[in-house]
């Protein structure tokens, strides 16, 4: 093994579950076939907080968003982010890292700002979701869900994560077409899309260790084949479930919109 | 039922709740086992404490192993008197006032009690015992772990002052919840999931934690002394309390039958019941559910367990470690989310084993199983992913769909 990183899982029991913890043992699982060794921390309380490569912060429900924002104040995260460590931020843990959230009563709080975004109120929906292929950042189509009442507003200009074939996702207006999730700002990685989102996609987890690791050209060629059948099937079940998809929303999103005139 | 004593308005609630479940039933809408209380509830949201009565109630909650150890308790005090219990898993305030006004006369009650329903339901039946098995985060409700432990405290400190708290000591949250309680029992069977209670609830330090117990080097709480205790007893296990070793045979597997075994016989003798009766009794309880009864398959016996989230997967994947036997992971479509919960399972333990796998999400099933370093071979039906094991006993670990799918399949061939 190369190189060193640590993983370091904040706050987890400040929200509610959403299945997304395993989100660091893909890290390691991913890290180790990159010979990248790779080391996990959960910080539960503000002095335990520990200098690492990645943060990962998630949940779900806004009821535990007050606290999140609170414990992730007293710590340097800010800082080490600041300093180019990768932060994913998944659901609630987007709300607490935003300029402003809603709580469950529609009052509007300051968050940690370290995300270019805005969270507003929104009807709910829920499902499984199918992102776009993208290659400037490498990734084919990607599963994932979503669940939320949310409106994420990004703002100066910054990037969606993702684009989608499939799902609800940020639900704002976007010019260029095609339904956008997340935001992509610097090292930091939003996203609504929780659940084992790294262990599902393990394209994705190359994506955050080449930006712990500061690597700039693509990895090299690496199949996972028994996740890649699991992500196949339930990419096809969820076109069977969803008919409004046509086979132009499968395509890169410049590709479609070429076809689109 | 309702009784003559019963004030005007509660036998109001409860003669609409029963033509509601009826009304249910005739419809084919269901059992009827919650509309009927639903209903009553809302005529009278006292209408609990009428139907409840003057009975003694023991009260089961906790995350897992709310069932099994509800059956259990209802066994165990069976020498007492008559017993009435929520059999149907109906386990929120209005499952519970159904299952209380179809039987008015039992003097007992041994009643599971949906986590987050223990306040409402405590004050409704002013228990003379309240079980509490474990901890840890569902995935299904959008209540944190946190509010729920809140929520228990709450709940502990208002119980009424003849009610004991019978209480796991091995896990810390549990513990820590029922600190306000007025009289703590305490039992100890080992904790298999230790992931939601790495830091102390009261003080937010990380708690060291030993094979057999945990401490907090913040505010200094440590494990309670057990009062009762599981133990192994040659090929099987007895339970320990006041230097008197009861041996205990459960047929649900591992260590979770003597566990239940344990917090029965702790609240037996909570009403009074002598231990070894009870533990008779329990003894005598060969299946809850169709759960935990073995099912025969030529050279091979199949038991199945039911897991809804990492703590259940992880004690699953404990008792085919510790009893040695081979598994089998089936598990079939159950929603978006279905399989999302057992990539956070320790199926580390069982790297380079080999597991069979079957289910209409095999695929999912297989790359977690893959990831863990688990020697995985997939069947197309559970005979033949039980048959991929050498004969003797299997664990069939199951989700919620595969379970029912296989348990009538299994009882269709007996029944």
């Amino acid at each position: 093994m190369s190189k060193a990183l640590t993983v370091a899982t904040l706050f987890p029991l400040a929200t509610v579950a959403a299945a997304d913890e395993a989100n660091a043992s893909a890290l390691v699982r991913r890290g180790a076939a990159r010979e990248l060794s790779v080391e996990t921390v959960t910080v539960d309380r503000p002095d335990s907080f520990v200098e690492a490569d990645v943060y990962l912060v998630g949940g779900t429900g806004r009821g535990g968003v007050a606290a999140l924002v609170e414990a992730l104040t007293s710590t340097d995260l800010a800082v080490r982010v600041s300093d180019g460590a990768v932060l994913l931020a998944v659901d609630a843990g987007l709300d607490a890292i935003a300029r402003s959230w809603v709580d469950p009563a529609g009052a509007r709080h300051q968050g940690l700002g370290l995300a270019p975004v805005t969270i507003h109120s929104a009807p709910e929906v829920t499902g499984t979701v199918v992102t776009r292929p993208d290659a400037s950042l490498d990734l084919p189509a990607l599963i994932g869900w979503e669940a939320n009442d949310l409106r994420t507003v990004r703002e100066d200009g910054a990037r969606a994560l993702f684009t989608l074939e499939v799902g609800s996702g940020n639900r704002t207006d976007d010019a260029v077409g095609g339904t956008t999730e997340g935001v992509l700002a610097g090292s930091v990685l939003g996203t609504r899309l929780h659940g084992p989102l790294l262990a599902l996609n393990p394209e994705l987890a190359d994506l955050v260790l080449a930006r712990a690791t500061h690597r700039s050209e693509p990895w090299p060629e690496l199949e996972s084949p028994a996740v890649e059948r699991a992500r196949r099937e339930r990419i096809a079940e969820v076109r069977r479930e969803s008919p409004k998809t046509d086979w132009r929303s499968r395509l890169p999103v410049p590709v479609a919109a070429r076809l689109r005139g | 039922m309702s009784d003559a004593r019963d004030p005007l308005r509660a036998r109001l609630a409860l003669a609409t709740g029963r033509s509601a479940g009826r009304l249910s039933q005739a419809l084919g809408k269901g059992s009827g086992s919650m509309i009927g209380g639903r209903l009553a509830l809302r005529v009278d949201p006292q209408v609990l404490r009428a139907v409840a009565g003057e009975r003694r109630s023991i009260l089961v909650t906790g995350t897992n192993g709310k069932s099994t150890v509800t059956a259990l308790v209802a066994a165990a005090i069976t020498p007492g008197g008559a017993v009435v219990s929520n059999t149907t898993g109906a386990n929120m305030t209005d499952g519970i006032v159904t299952a209380l006004s179809a039987d008015r006369t039992s003097g007992l009650a041994a009643l599971e009690v949906d986590e987050v329903y223990l306040e409402p339901v405590a004050r409704g039946t002013r228990p003379k015992a309240v079980v509490v098995l474990n901890s840890s985060r569902e995935y299904t409700r959008g209540v944190s772990l946190k509010s729920t432990l809140e929520h228990w405290r709450r709940t502990a400190a208002a119980l009424p002052d003849d009610c004991v708290a019978i209480v796991n000591v091995d896990d810390p949250l549990v513990s820590w919840a029922f600190e306000t309680a007025p009289h703590r029992i305490g039992v100890s069977g080992g904790l298999y999931w230790r992931g939601d209670a790495l830091i102390c609830p009261a003080c937010g330090s990380v708690q060291d934690f030993t094979d057999d117990s945990w401490s907090c080097p913040g505010c200094r709480r440590s494990r309670p002394e057990p009062d009762w205790k599981v133990v192994p007893d040659g090929d099987g296990w007895a339970v320990e309390h006041a230097g008197q070793r009861t041996r205990i045979e459960v047929t649900v597997p591992g260590r979770t039958g003597p566990v239940g075994g344990a917090f029965a016989l702790a609240a037996a003798d909570a009403l009074g019941v002598d231990v070894t009766e009870a533990a008779e009794r329990v003894s005598a309880v060969a299946d809850v559910d169709g759960r935990y009864a073995p099912y025969r398959l030529g050279d091979h016996a199949a038991r199945l367990l039911m897991l809804k989230n990492p703590a259940g997967w992880a004690e699953a994947i404990d008792v085919a470690v510790s009893t040695d036997r081979p598994l089998v992971v089936a598990v079939d479509p159950f929603g978006p989310k279905d399989t999302a919960t057992m990539w956070e399972a320790p199926f580390q333990r069982l790297a380079g084993e080999r597991v069979a796998v079957t289910g209409g999400r095999t695929a999912d099933a297989v790359a977690i199983l893959d990831a863990a370093g688990v020697d995985v071979v997939e069947a197309p039906d559970i005979e033949s992913a039980v048959r991929a094991h050498a004969p003797g006993e299997v664990m069939v670990a199951c989700n919620y769909p595969a379970f029912r799918r296989i348990s009538k399949q299994f009882r269709g061939g007996t029944h």
